[in-house]
């Protein structure tokens, strides 16, 4: 009889210990760190999240992180991601409304945010029809590498893997800011690198200068334009031109879009040369568009941006420069907008004008 | 030739100490014949004792994260060989930048049944038991706070010594607590004060504890 009672006694306790396991899904309102424009600042605010199916795991319609994946870079170069496991994410409700636990369960809900933000932005605002294809798409966090294998870049960091079709997620371990995922903006700009891949490369997962073997500078130059366009599109949607101040030091991170920019000889040497610094010379034509959407805004500047990646995707090849990308840019506006980012074209690309051959520049 | 006199000279040496002990009559007996009890008596019934150690507090991501956590607790030996603890452990812990962060206050009770085994001065002691866990958290952004608490069932276990320092007790834990989808890992000590003693194993019939 005693041994009924104790047994009784703990199917109930498992009984309401499991019931205890609470998850959600969307739409949901959920409290997460995201950049406000009113304060120019990164604030707690409760957001609607739409796709998420648990909040528990972290897993929806957008992304489904995956924590602490093991690592492998084949011979062949392709990265491979093993094992890991959903996060877990804990979170209690008031008024009807999501707050994440812990500050880990705060940054992974907060870049769920961000991510169906940006696939948003660009189905629903700019309009590309592709995107739904591109999700959900898996995000590792915290990845696990070999003592084989090179780990320079294994924290602090955030990045889009074309090979394998994800985000990569980093632990904050010297830069005590905002993390970069929780910043918007870094979301926005690696989902801008997997959405100009995509425009590039459909459903290809190598990156077609590898796969055509182009030459070191055409490489160079796509190199920095991927930096350049996903630096336009976090910056027009947050309407904020340097949000990667917020994640990072500035004297480590110059990319304030703001800032007049100019193409110089030796940098176009370098881009020539296949040795140039990417995001250096992106922030040059960031700086650029961000200087364009002064006068015919920012929308209308991201519209064109990617107008521009699809327009000149007939005559992607080996020969590809930046100036390819300036004169689609140009060519997709009206007139008018052709003449205003002409102007600002031939000035900030001085030393490659005779590339931009569309805009005729002095 | 060599190796026949190191032989010589090993056998020579040990003979002595073989020949002793061919001498010993009585073979060596644990308790002199007597059937020792599993465990044995402290002299106390009932102990409060208070103290503090590391919980390992597991994140969403896997992380164990090191921070200091005070506990008091309370034990009563129903008989040698079990004794029921209630623990109630307390952690605080503060992540996030100088701007954004997240407060947390983690309480957690437990109540279990362990088993003993050892000596009437130092005792093994193991336990597994049921845990309420009540946790506050307080999100604080630029310019706004948001509080919230949640109430968690789980369950906690451990191994640890516990063992009399004059007419004291002290105890070291290790274990660890799942709280639903996350396991935490905590060792703590702590130092006790009987509240009710137990007469020792020699005054049996005297109201000890068998």
């Amino acid at each position: 009889m005693r041994i009924l009672r104790f047994r009784a006694a703990l199917a109930a306790f498992a009984a309401v210990a499991i019931s205890g396991c609470t998850d959600a899904s969307g739409p949901v309102d959920i409290y997460v760190i995201t950049f406000d424009p009113g304060s120019s600042d990164f604030r707690l605010q409760s957001e609607r999240v739409e796709t998420i199916d648990s909040v528990a795991k972290c897993k929806g319609g957008t992304t489904e992180v995956i924590k602490e994946p093991v690592v492998r870079i084949t011979d062949d170069g392709d990265v491979n991601f093993e094992g890991g496991a959903p996060p877990s994410i804990l979170y209690t409700e008031s008024d009807g409304t999501i707050i994440p636990e812990d500050w880990d369960s705060l940054t992974l809900l907060s870049y769920y945010h961000h991510l169906e933000r940006a696939v948003t932005y660009f189905r629903d605002t700019l309009g590309y029809a592709d995107t739904d294809a591109m999700v959900p798409l898996p995000s590792y966090y915290r990845l696990e590498f070999g003592i084989d294998q090179n780990v320079v870049g294994a924290t602090d960091n955030a990045a889009y893997a074309p090979t394998a079709h994800s985000f990569l997620l980093f632990d904050s371990f010297f830069f005590q800011q905002l993390p970069l995922a929780m910043n918007d903006g870094v979301v926005t700009h690696e989902f801008s690198h997997a959405l100009f891949h995509r425009v590039m490369n459909g459903d290809e997962r190598l990156p077609i200068e590898y796969r055509e073997e182009w030459g070191p500078g055409p490489i160079s130059h796509l190199g920095s334009l991927h930096e350049g366009q996903a630096d336009i599109f976090a910056a027009m949607m947050l309407d904020e031109p340097d949000f990667f101040r917020f994640s990072l030091p500035a004297d480590l991170v110059d990319r304030d879009m703001a800032v007049d920019r100019t193409l110089t000889e030796g940098q176009l040497f370098n881009l020539n040369a296949g040795a140039a610094q990417v995001h250096e010379i992106g922030a040059v034509i960031a700086a650029a568009v961000w200087e364009f959407s002064e006068g015919s805004g920012r929308q209308r500047a991201a519209e064109l941006t990617l107008q521009a990646e699809v327009d000149m995707l007939p005559e992607l090849n080996g020969s590809f420069d930046i100036g390819d990308f300036l004169g689609a840019f140009a060519d997709a506006g009206t007139p008018a907008e052709k003449v205003a980012s002409c102007a600002i074209f031939c000035d900030r690309f001085d030393v490659m004008k005779d590339r931009i051959s569309t805009c005729a520049c002095p | 030739m060599r190796l026949s006199l190191i032989f010589a000279a090993l056998l020579a040496a040990c003979a002595p100490a073989l020949a002793a002990d061919s001498d010993e009559s009585e073979p060596v007996v644990p308790g002199n014949g007597v059937a020792q009890p599993l465990s044995g008596n402290p002299g106390w019934r009932a102990q409060a004792a208070v103290g503090g150690g590391v919980v390992m507090i597991n994140a969403a991501g896997g992380q164990h994260y090191l921070t200091p956590e005070a506990t008091v607790q309370g034990s009563w030996r129903a008989n040698r060989l079990l004794t029921y603890r209630s623990r109630l452990d307390f952690a605080t812990r503060k992540d996030g930048t100088d701007e954004i962060f997240v407060e947390n206050t983690y309480s957690w009770l437990t109540f279990r049944p362990e088993g003993t085994l050892g000596t009437d001065r130092t005792q093994f002691v193991f336990g597994l038991g049921p845990s309420m866990i009540l946790t506050t958290t307080r999100l604080h952004g630029p310019g706004r706070n948001v509080h919230a608490n949640s109430f968690r069932l789980g369950f906690e276990y451990s191994i640890g010594m516990r063992w009399m320092v004059g007419n004291f007790p002290m105890g070291i834990d290790f274990g660890g607590q799942q709280r639903e989808t996350r396991h935490d890992f905590r060792t703590t000590m702590v130092f006790g004060i009987p509240l009710v003693k137990s007469p020792s194993s020699n005054d049996e019939g005297k109201g000890a504890i068998r």
